[in-house]
């Protein structure tokens, strides 16, 4: 479950949105989840809606007028309502002047109070924005993250199986890398997971007897990226451990794994001496692209063998 | 070595599945395992190869098999086949 405090929020976004803490200085430390991002009824930001509250309280044009046409009690009422739900930062917008009530309010709560000269409308997309990046539900895996031909490659498999090393015949072959041993995936929309490196091991391969290298110190800026959509999973398997009469060699049935909910296609390739796993995985991704645009070469000769028997059998059997 | 020859009886003949099934039970023995139809022979092992003989229902196909463990491989195989490769139809 990801959260983020109101600490975090500010120093995130405080320049792109030109955000001004004027109180509640020591709520910082209220939080954002994503629990709450679920809840029908409580959209994280939002307008002033008495309804419908949000987390994050966005007071536009419409808002700040409606305040100021109320006399001073019916402020104080209307403001009270505001923090009477379970609110974690008020941004008051366009750069208006902040009723007294609000900052009273504010101090008296904890709660964060910005101000922003941004439209309302601007500031509500780029918050929104980042809080779905944020509070994406994440989850870690051990593995290699590489983006081949253009595609997300997470090569999963035991330790000591090669990853690192095929990771780095991959990267020597024009493909890049994005994170090795930890991958973080976020779940940034309900069917599209974004995997990241962890800012600490950002650049860096470790290969057995080489140690750690800099892959964008050794091959240049190109070799490495930091963040990228997974589209495929490659497990990486010992040919020995899965006996040949295991392995589906038509691939009659399409394999896939879940992660966070998002079913994420998966290859299985069994690992062999004498077996070029980088041209393998290159393929996989060739043969998946080929597969999304509808072609599947397995179904083909299957078809093709399917008609050939039948012909045979009009022919008679010999 | 040891030959023998049998008849295709389930309903889609040696199709992708049963194709799939007959690789999978020659590739658990070592012996040397053909098949033979129509005068051309392939690997058993081979999954392209025995999708290549098109043998549909009521075709005659022949096992070769040489090797030590030759008599159970025969045995699997045309168990396999008699069985309809587990089918059932």
């Amino acid at each position: 479950m990801g959260q983020i405090s109101v600490n975090e929020l500010h120093r995130e976004t405080r320049r792109r949105l030109r955000l001004t803490w004027v109180a509640g200085l020591n709520g910082g430390d209220k939080l954002l989840t994503s629990e709450t991002v679920t809840k029908p009824s409580l959209a994280l930001i939002g307008h002033l809606n008495f309804v419908h509250p949000n987390r994050v309280q966005v007071l536009g044009c419409a808002e700040m007028d409606y305040l100021r046409g109320l006399d001073a009690s019916a402020v104080k009422q209307a403001i009270n309502n505001l923090y009477s739900t379970d609110l974690a930062a008020v941004v008051v917008a366009n750069g208006e002047a902040v009723p007294a009530a609000l900052t009273k309010a504010a101090e008296s709560k904890n709660t964060p109070l910005f101000t922003s000269p941004m439209r309302s409308p601007d500031l509500m997309d780029l918050l929104s924005h980042y809080l779905v990046q944020a509070l994406a539900e994440s989850i870690s895996f051990h593995g290699v993250f590489l983006e081949v031909q253009g595609f997300g490659v997470l090569i999963k498999g035991d330790a000591a199986i090669g990853k690192s090393e095929l990771a780095l015949e991959l990267v020597t072959r024009g493909h890049r890398l994005v994170a090795d041993d930890i991958v973080d995936f976020f779940r940034i929309s309900p069917d599209r997971l974004e995997g990241r490196c962890p800012k600490l091991l950002q650049d860096f391969l470790e290969v057995r007897g080489l140690g750690i290298l800099n892959i964008r110190e050794l091959f240049g800026d190109n070799a490495v990226k930091p963040t990228k959509p997974l589209d495929m999973i490659v497990q990486l398997q010992m040919a020995d451990s899965n006996s040949p009469q295991q392995l589906d060699r038509l691939r009659i049935k399409s394999q896939s794994e879940a992660i966070l909910g998002v079913k994420v296609p998966k290859v299985t390739i069994p690992v062999a001496a004498g077996r070029n796993i980088a041209v393998l995985v290159e393929v996989a991704v060739r043969n998946h692209v080929l597969l999304m645009r509808g072609v599947n070469s397995s179904k083909q000769f299957m078809q093709r063998q399917t008609r050939e028997m039948r012909r045979q059998g009009k022919v008679g059997n010999p | 070595m040891i030959k023998q020859e049998v008849e295709i009886i389930n309903k889609l003949g040696l199709h992708a599945r049963a194709s799939t099934k007959l690789t999978q039970v020659a590739a658990q023995f070592s012996s040397q395992i053909w098949i033979e139809r129509n005068a051309r022979r392939v690997n058993a092992k081979s999954i392209m190869g025995v999708m290549m003989l098109a043998a549909g229902k009521g075709s005659k196909i022949t096992f070769e098999v040489e090797g030590q463990d030759e008599e159970p491989a025969m045995a699997a195989l045309l168990n396999l086949v008699n069985d309809r490769f587990g089918e059932g139809e």
